[in-house]
């Protein structure tokens, strides 16, 4: 990565400035989901080597 | 603001017991000949130009990847046009075999949720034609609407929209890019673990490892961000169809309605030239990079040392939109909801995930580790992500999570099956639909851009303009001749 300013807004069609805020956003939190019978339920019937076994062909 | 068309094509995974990728060009097209419902049987070819280039030039041959070119070691197929299998449905849509892929291919749509209730819609009817071989074989078939088998090979989710002529390459280049690399943080399907050198936990999008170029013509191999195929079906001198390669394909409906507005957003500020200009520095290497970033900066690099984020990127649209164009409705929502999901990314990701394919999945995946003490390495959540695509509601991951009101609701079932009995918009898929199911037994000829009939033992071929309204009493016509001439009508 470079260590150069951040652009918040494009690059207008005369020449712009550039803000320089390096803050960025910040990471969330991320919460689980509710609830999971139907959603343990099937997750148990799920082979853990299927994705393994899952070869496709390339297409498009 | 006239709306654009758009349509979205999907090659769906298949995996049928017992059998393996070498047999799967074979499947599909059993799958797809097998297909219960109402169709027309075939495709006229004629108007296809697959290796025309936008830029102004052919090329000689389109890409093939070496290692899938193996799986075809000492099989034979037949006539391309019949291992494609076509069948042309009630509503104007294409199913046919892709590559190996059933793929099912949407009528073309103004609204954006027309466009996804039909793109939902296609789940059913490959869900038929899978339950169909199933019975017929003995065999378990399983069929996922996703973009990767974890190893090495993707196929498509691919949008079209259509776009004056004059835009050309150049303007739809440097206004769309940069909206194609911001928008997977709202639309991006995710996906657990990394296909090419550089590995990742998790990332957004499940095509990004699979894009090498900027822009070229290939879809098989060699795959760009911007498709510079140019094959618009439909009059060459005044039409472009921009064909969108980068994209996943969404469970969540709603998802798919913002995938196609947002890409709709930048062209119609292309349209005004008034585009956000962005000078990105690597297109590929931003795609990837906002791709896995799971920090959530999603941070762009810019030429002339500068940067941005996908974030900005995409607010530079809307408030260009909201300035500078006649927003109807659906692009009000797509902005409005937009904003919204953006804020909530960061404070609010239960809401945030109700919306997105990526965060729904990882949000899934998250609670697995926690609950059984696992990390991201465990096998199950491949295995997981690859059943979130199933497309069996009574299997899907997905599904379960709709059932459990985790995620924003898909149209229901009764929608979905009446979206694949006719088309509600006037467009031209409306009418083809309308040949199909009224006048199929004097068609001879279907594809995007035209029709031909047989008339009295002569064919009779009507040009299907793509911006034409087509009007609703079509339904009434008592005989082929009245359709041809209602047609005829069509401006």
């Amino acid at each position: 990565m470079t260590d150069g300013d951040r652009l918040t807004r494009p690059i207008t069609r005369e020449p712009g400035k550039k803000s320089g805020d390096e803050s960025g956003p910040s990471a969330p939190d991320i919460r689980k989901p509710e609830g999971g019978n139907e959603l343990l339920r099937r997750m148990k019937k799920i082979d853990p080597d299927q994705a393994k076994k899952y070869r496709q062909r390339s297409g498009e | 603001m006239r709306p654009i068309l758009a349509g979205i094509e999907t090659e769906y995974g298949l995996l049928v017991e017992g059998r393996g990728a070498e047999d799967q060009v074979d499947d599909a097209m059993a799958l797809v000949r097998g297909y219960p419902g109402e169709c027309h049987v075939g495709w006229d070819y004629r108007y296809e130009s697959p290796r025309a280039d936008l830029r102004g030039f052919r090329l000689a041959r389109l890409a093939q990847d070496p290692e899938d070119a193996k799986f075809d070691a000492g099989r034979t197929y037949g006539e391309a046009h019949e291992v494609r299998a076509d069948r042309v449905l009630p509503n104007g849509a294409r199913l046919y075999n892709d590559h190996g892929h059933p793929e099912y291919s949407t009528p073309e749509c103004r609204s954006i949720f027309e466009l996804a209730n039909h793109d939902c819609a296609g789940q059913k009817a490959i869900l038929r034609a899978a339950k169909h071989y199933s019975e017929q074989e003995g065999l378990a078939v399983m069929t996922y609407k996703n973009n990767t088998d974890y190893h090495g090979a993707s196929y498509g989710t691919h949008e079209s929209y259509l776009v004056p002529r004059e835009l050309g390459f150049e303007r739809l280049f440097r206004d769309v890019l940069p909206m194609m690399v911001a928008r997977q943080i709202l639309v991006g399907a995710g996906k657990v673990g990394s296909e090419n050198s550089r590995n990742v936990d998790y990332q957004l999008s499940q095509r990004a490892d699979f894009l090498t170029e900027a822009a070229n013509a290939e879809t098989l191999y060699r795959r760009p961000i911007f498709n510079t195929r140019d094959e618009p079906h439909a009059n060459t001198q005044d039409w472009i169809r921009l064909h969108v390669i980068c994209g996943d394909a969404n469970m969540i409906s709603e998802a798919t309605a913002r995938k196609a507005g947002l890409i709709k957003l930048a062209i119609a500020l292309a349209q005004i030239q008034e585009a956000p200009l962005w000078r990105l520095k690597d297109p590929v290497r931003s795609f990837q990079d906002v791709s896995r970033d799971q920090t959530f900066q999603f941070r762009i690099e810019l030429e002339q040392r500068s940067w941005t984020t996908a974030q900005d990127v995409l607010e530079s649209y809307f408030s260009a939109a909201e300035r500078l164009l006649d927003l109807d409705d659906e692009l009000k929502w797509v902005v409005d909801s937009s904003r919204s999901l953006i804020t909530d990314l960061h404070h609010d990701f239960s809401q945030f995930s109700r919306h997105v394919d990526w965060a729904a999945k990882k949000a899934m995946l998250t609670q697995f580790i926690e609950e059984e003490g696992s990390d991201w390495s465990d096998p199950h959540l491949r295995a997981f992500d690859l059943e979130y695509h199933n497309v069996d509601p009574e299997e899907g991951l997905h599904s379960a999570l709709e059932e459990m009101e985790e995620v924003v609701p898909n149209p229901s079932t009764a929608e979905l099956l009446a979206c694949l009995e006719g088309c509600n918009e006037t467009t031209r898929g409306f009418a083809r639909g309308l040949a199909i199911s009224r006048f199929n037994k004097q068609l001879l000829g279907v594809c995007w851009r035209t029709l031909t009939f047989d008339v009295d033992g002569s064919p009779v071929e009507m040009d299907l303009p793509p911006d034409g309204d087509y009007p609703s009493h079509l339904r009434e016509a008592v005989d082929v001749e009245t359709f041809i001439s209602m047609l005829r009508g069509v401006q």
